[in-house]
C-alpha cells in the first residue's frame, strides 16, 4: 500500500499491522460529529500534553457541519487547529516518516490524506560543554543528540540568509534525518554536488554515529579527510571557509568536509588567544606530533643501530641501563607501549569505581616495579611516557599516532635511523597523495602558498586573517583531478 | 584529448632539484679527478651554462605544444618512428634508475654498513618509489616540497656543524693544474644530469613561471654543489681525495650540540631524495608508455620495471667490474646527451621543417 486510502479502516489496519508488537505505537480512534477519525503517534516521541490540549480537545469540542471527509479535514485544518507545523501527507511512507520523528497524525474516514502536527516531546540532553573539545576562551556550548537543536545552535551564530540547511535522510532502516549545512555564497557548488552524490550512495542500514558516515565521504587512508566536531563555533568557522557540514540526528558530532591535515593542529582557542601565544602553541603541537610518532622509533633506532648519534654521556647512561635488562631495546619498547595501551583501554572501559585500582596497578606496579625489577630500562620508560603524553596534545590524531608509533618502533628496530626516514618518506607520499573533495590534503604546505602560512607557520592577528580569507576550494592545487593510473 | 594534470613550477623544480642533487653529492676523486675539487665548482658552472643552451629546444617545443611531451610530439610528427623515441626515453629512465640505485647501494656498502642487507634496502626504496609513482606526479611533487624542506634543514645542520672545521689553508687556487679536472667534472655532472630528459617528458604537467623557475633551479643546484665542494675541500683537505664518498665523510665528522656523527642523518636524507628521483623516473616511464597502454597495464609495467631495476642494481653492485661499467661516464654521457640534447633538437627541427614544408 503506497497511497493512503479514503477508508480509515484500511489505513489504520495497514499501519497498525506494520506496528504489530510495537508497544510504543499509539492509535486513538474517535468520532468527529459521527465521522470516524484516528490519531496516530509514537509514545515517547510526542508530548502527550501537547497532543491532548492542542489537537484532541479542540477537535472533539468543535462542531463540524460538513459531512464529506475531505471537507471535514479542510475545515479542521483551516479553522480548528492552529499548530505551526501542519503538513498534508498522502502516502504511507510519509506517514511513517513523520510518526518516527515525533509528529501526531490525524486521519479521517472519507479523506485520502492525513494531517501531521509537530508535537515532538521526547527527552533530550541539554546543551553542555563537549568533553572532547574543551576550550579555555571559547563558547561552552556543544552539540547535542537532536539535530534540530544543533541547527539552532549554528543558526544563532550565523544570522545570515546565506546559511542553508538541506534535509537528507540516511540509513535504509533507521531513516535518520540529517541536515546538510553550508553558506551559499562561499560553498563550492561542485563540492556540494559531490557531497550529495556520496550521501546518496550511502547504503547504510543504520546510522548510529557520525563515524559511520565518514567512510562514504573519503577514500580509505590512515589519516582522516573528514572533519568531526562537537562544537557549533568550530562548525561555523568551517562553514565560513566554504566547507559543508552535516548534522546527524542522534549524534552530538557534526561532520564537515573538505578536511585538511593542517586542521588537526587548529583549535578555536588558537583564534581566541593572542597571536604570539597561539603561534607558540601551534609549534608546540607540530613538535608534539613528530615526537609522538617518531621519538620511540628514533630511540630504538639510535640505541640499536646508530649509537654514534647520541652524545657520549647520554650514550653511556642508555647503554648502562640497557645492559641491566633482559630484552632487546626494540622488544622492550614494544612491550612498554603495549602495556601502556592496555592500561589506557582498561582505564576507558573499566567502571569508574575501579579506575583508581587501574591507575595504581599501572603507575606503581608496571611503571616503578618493572624498572626496579630490571625488566625494562628507565630511559625506555621515560621515552614511552613522554611519547604518550605528547600524543594527547593533538587528540584528533591519537588513533593515527598510536598505530604509526608502533610501526616506527618496528622500522627503527630493524633498519635504524635511515629506516625511520624512509618510513617518513612513505608517510609523506601517503599524505601528499590524499585529497579531500579535490582539495590537496596537505595544502597549503604542499602545494605551497606563502600567503596561507599566516595560519600555518604562525597564527597572524585577526586584522590580517580577516583581510584575505580564502575559501577552502581556493587552496593551491584544489579542483584538479589526481593523475593516477 | 585529456588535459594533463598540472603541477606548479615550484613543485616541479623542487622535484628536479632533489632528483639532480642526490647523484651529484656522490662525487669522488675517482670520477671527477683528484687534483682540486674546487675546480669542479667551475664544472658545475659550465653545466649551468650548458643547460641553458640545451633547454632551448625543449622550451620552444613546449611553447608550441604546451600539453604534449617530447615523446608525444615525436609520435604525432613522426608516426611509428616516434614510438621509438618514446621507447628510448623509457629505457633511459630505467637505466638511470638502476644507476641511481646501484650508486646508493655502493655508498651504503662502502660507508654505512658493509654487512647491511642490500636487497632489503633496494626493495624498500623501490617499493616506496613505486608507491609514489603510482600515486602520480602530484603526489611526488607535493612530497618533494616536504622532503626538500627536510633536506635543506638537514644539510644546513650538517654545514653549520662543520663550520668550525673549515680550514681556509686547504683551499687551492682554481685551475692551478689546468682545465682537466674541470672538464672531467663537467662530463660527470652532465652524464648524471637526467633533468633535461625529465623536462622533455614531464614539461606538459607544469604550469607557472617555467623559465624563471628553470633559472632559479639551475642556479640553486650549482650554488649547492659549490657550497658542498667548498666544505669538502676546506674541512677534509687532502683526505677528501682518498674517500670513496667525501660528502659522506664530511657528514661523519660533523658534530652538533653533543650529537656526534651526522652520517646516519645524511644517509637518511640521501635515501629520501633518492626515492624522489626513482619515483620521478618511474613516472616518466609511465608517461612514455601512456599512449599505448591502459592505466592498469601501466601499473603492472612499472612494477616490473621497479623489480628489474632492483634486480639489476643488486646484480651490478655484486661485482666491482660490472659496477665500473655502469658508473663509467663514457657510457652514460652519450645516453644523457641523446635524450637531453640530440633528440629534443632533432624533434624540434623535424617539427619546424614539416611545418615549413606544409605552409608552402
Amino acid at each position: 500500500m503506497e497511497n493512503l486510502s479514503e477508508k480509515l479502516s484500511e489505513n489504520t489496519e495497514y499501519i497498525g499491522g506494520l506496528f504489530e508488537n510495537a508497544m510504543d505505537f499509539i492509535l486513538r480512534e474517535f468520532k468527529i460529529d459521527g465521522t470516524s477519525a484516528a490519531l496516530l503517534a509514537m509514545d515517547g516521541l510526542v508530548s502527550k500534553q501537547h497532543v491532548t490540549i492542542g489537537i484532541l480537545n479542540p477537535i472533539m469540542r468543535t462542531a463540524v457541519l460538513q459531512t464529506d471527509g475531505r471537507a471535514q479535514m479542510e475545515y479542521i485544518k483551516e479553522n480548528v487547529l492552529g499548530a505551526v507545523e501542519q503538513t498534508e501527507l498522502h502516502t504511507v511512507p510519509e506517514v511513517l516518516d513523520r510518526l518516527m520523528n515525533g509528529f501526531a497524525i490525524l486521519m479521517l474516514d472519507g479523506c485520502d490524506y492525513a494531517l501531521a502536527f509537530g508535537t515532538q516531546g521526547f527527552e533530550k540532553r541539554g546543551v553542555d560543554e563537549p568533553d572532547g573539545e574543551v576550550m579555555q576562551r571559547g563558547s561552552r556550548e556543544g552539540f547535542v543528540e537532536t539535530y534540530q537543536t544543533n541547527i539552532s545552535l549554528v543558526r544563532r551564530r550565523m544570522k545570515t540568509p546565506e546559511l542553508k540547511f538541506e534535509k537528507v535522510t540516511l540509513g535504509e532502516e533507521s531513516h535518520t534525518p540529517a541536515a546538510l549545512c553550508y553558506l551559499k555564497n562561499t560553498v563550492d557548488p561542485d563540492i556540494l554536488a559531490e557531497v550529495k552524490k556520496r550521501l546518496d550512495a550511502c547504503n547504510l542500514k543504520d546510522l548510529l554515529a557520525a563515524g559511520y558516515l565518514t567512510s562514504y565521504l573519503e577514500r580509505p587512508s590512515i589519516f582522516e579527510s573528514v572533519g568531526l566536531t562537537e562544537r557549533p563555533d568550530t562548525l561555523c568557522g568551517k562553514l565560513h571557509e566554504g566547507r559543508i557540514g552535516i548534522l546527524i540526528d542522534g549524534t552530538p558530532t557534526a561532520v564537515y568536509v573538505p578536511y585538511l591535515f593542517i586542521e588537526n593542529f587548529q583549535t578555536v582557542d588558537d583564534y581566541a588567544n593572542r597571536p604570539f601565544y597561539a603561534t607558540f602553541i601551534r609549534w608546540l603541537k607540530y613538535i608534539a606530533f613528530f615526537l609522538a610518532i617518531f621519538l620511540p622509533g628514533l630511540y630504538v633506532g639510535i640505541a640499536a643501530h646508530n649509537p654514534e648519534l647520541l652524545p657520549e654521556t647520554l650514550l653511556l647512561k642508555v647503554a648502562a641501563a640497557e645492559s641491566q635488562t633482559p630484552f632487546p631495546v626494540t622488544l622492550e619498547a614494544i612491550l612498554l607501549y603495549f602495556m601502556y595501551e592496555l592500561m589506557r583501554e582498561a582505564g576507558l572501559r573499566v567502571p569508574k569505581p575501579l579506575s583508581g585500582s587501574v591507575s595504581i596497578v599501572g603507575g606503581l606496579v608496571i611503571g616503578e616495579t618493572a624498572v626496579s625489577a630490571g625488566l625494562v630500562s628507565a630511559p625506555s620508560l621515560v621515552v614511552i611516557a613522554l611519547t604518550v603524553i605528547t600524543g594527547y596534545v593533538i587528540p584528533k590524531l591519537y588513533e593515527q599516532m598510536a598505530v604509526l608509533r608502533l610501526a616506527f618502533i618496528v622500522v627503527g628496530g630493524i633498519w635504524g635511523v635511515w629506516g625511520i626516514l624512509v618510513g617518513l618518506t612513505f608517510l609523506i607520499f601517503n599524505i601528499c597523495g590524499k585529497t579531500s573533495f579535490k582539495v590537496p590534503f596537505l595544502a597549503p604546505v604542499a602545494p605551497f602558498r606563502l600567503q596561507d602560512m599566516r595560519d600555518v607557520l604562525i597564527r597572524a592577528g585577526w586584522k590580517t586573517l580577516a583581510q584575505k580569507n580564502h575559501p577552502v576550494q581556493s587552496m593551491p592545487g584544489a579542483g584538479k583531478g589526481e593523475k593516477r593510473f | 584529448m585529456k588535459q594533463p594534470t598540472k603541477i606548479s613550477a615550484l613543485q616541479f623544480y623542487l622535484m628536479l632539484f632533489l632528483s639532480r642533487i642526490v647523484v651529484s653529492i656522490t662525487l669522488n676523486a675517482q670520477t671527477v679527478g683528484d687534483r682540486n675539487f674546487l675546480d669542479n665548482i667551475l664544472s658545475s658552472l659550465l653545466l649551468f651554462a650548458a643547460l641553458f643552451l640545451f633547454v632551448l629546444p625543449l622550451f620552444a617545443l613546449n611553447r608550441k605544444y604546451p600539453d604534449a611531451s617530447l615523446p608525444a610530439i615525436a609520435e604525432r610528427r613522426l608516426g611509428s618512428l616516434g614510438y621509438g623515441i618514446s621507447a628510448i626515453y623509457g629505457l633511459y629512465f630505467v637505466i638511470l634508475n638502476t644507476f641511481s640505485l646501484s650508486l646508493f647501494l655502493t655508498l651504503v656498502m662502502n660507508t654505512l654498513d658493509p654487512v647491511a642487507s642490500q636487497w632489503s634496502i633496494a626493495v624498500v626504496l623501490a617499493v616506496i618509489a613505486l608507491y609514489g609513482a603510482v600515486k602520480g606526479i602530484e603526489t611526488i611533487s607535493r612530497a618533494s616540497i616536504c622532503i626538500f624542506t627536510l633536506f635543506l634543514l638537514g644539510m644546513a645542520a650538517i654545514f653549520i656543524a662543520l663550520s668550525p672545521n673549515v680550514r681556509l689553508r686547504y683551499l687551492e687556487p682554481m685551475l692551478y693544474d689546468g682545465w682537466e679536472q674541470t672538464l672531467r667534472g663537467f662530463f660527470v655532472f652532465a652524464a648524471r644530469c637526467t633533468s633535461l630528459a625529465e623536462f622533455a617528458v614531464l614539461m606538459p604537467s607544469v604550469e607557472g613561471k617555467k623559465k624563471l623557475g628553470f633559472a632559479v633551479w639551475n642556479g640553486g643546484v650549482t650554488a649547492f654543489l659549490a657550497l658542498l665542494l667548498f666544505f669538502i675541500v676546506s674541512c677534509l683537505g687532502e683526505y677528501a681525495y682518498l674517500q670513496i664518498f667525501p660528502a659522506y665523510t664530511l657528514s661523519a665528522i660533523a658534530e652538533i650540540a653533543g650529537i656526534q656523527r651526522l652520517d646516519a642523518l645524511f644517509i637518511g636524507l640521501c635515501m629520501m631524495t633518492l626515492i624522489i628521483r626513482i619515483a620521478c623516473g618511474l613516472f616518466a616511464v609511465s608517461e612514455c608508455i601512456s599512449r599505448v597502454m591502459r592505466p592498469r597495464a601501466r601499473t603492472v609495467v612499472l612494477t616490473v620495471v621497479s623489480a628489474l631495476s632492483v634486480f639489476l642494481a643488486l646484480w651490478i653492485t655484486a661485482d666491482a667490474k660490472r659496477a665500473g661499467v655502469l658508473f663509467r661516464t663514457a657510457y652514460l654521457l652519450p645516453l644523457t646527451a641523446l635524450t637531453g640534447a640530440v633528440l629534443p633538437v632533432l624533434v624540434w627541427l623535424i617539427d619546424h621543417f614539416k611545418k615549413e614544408r606544409g605552409s608552402r
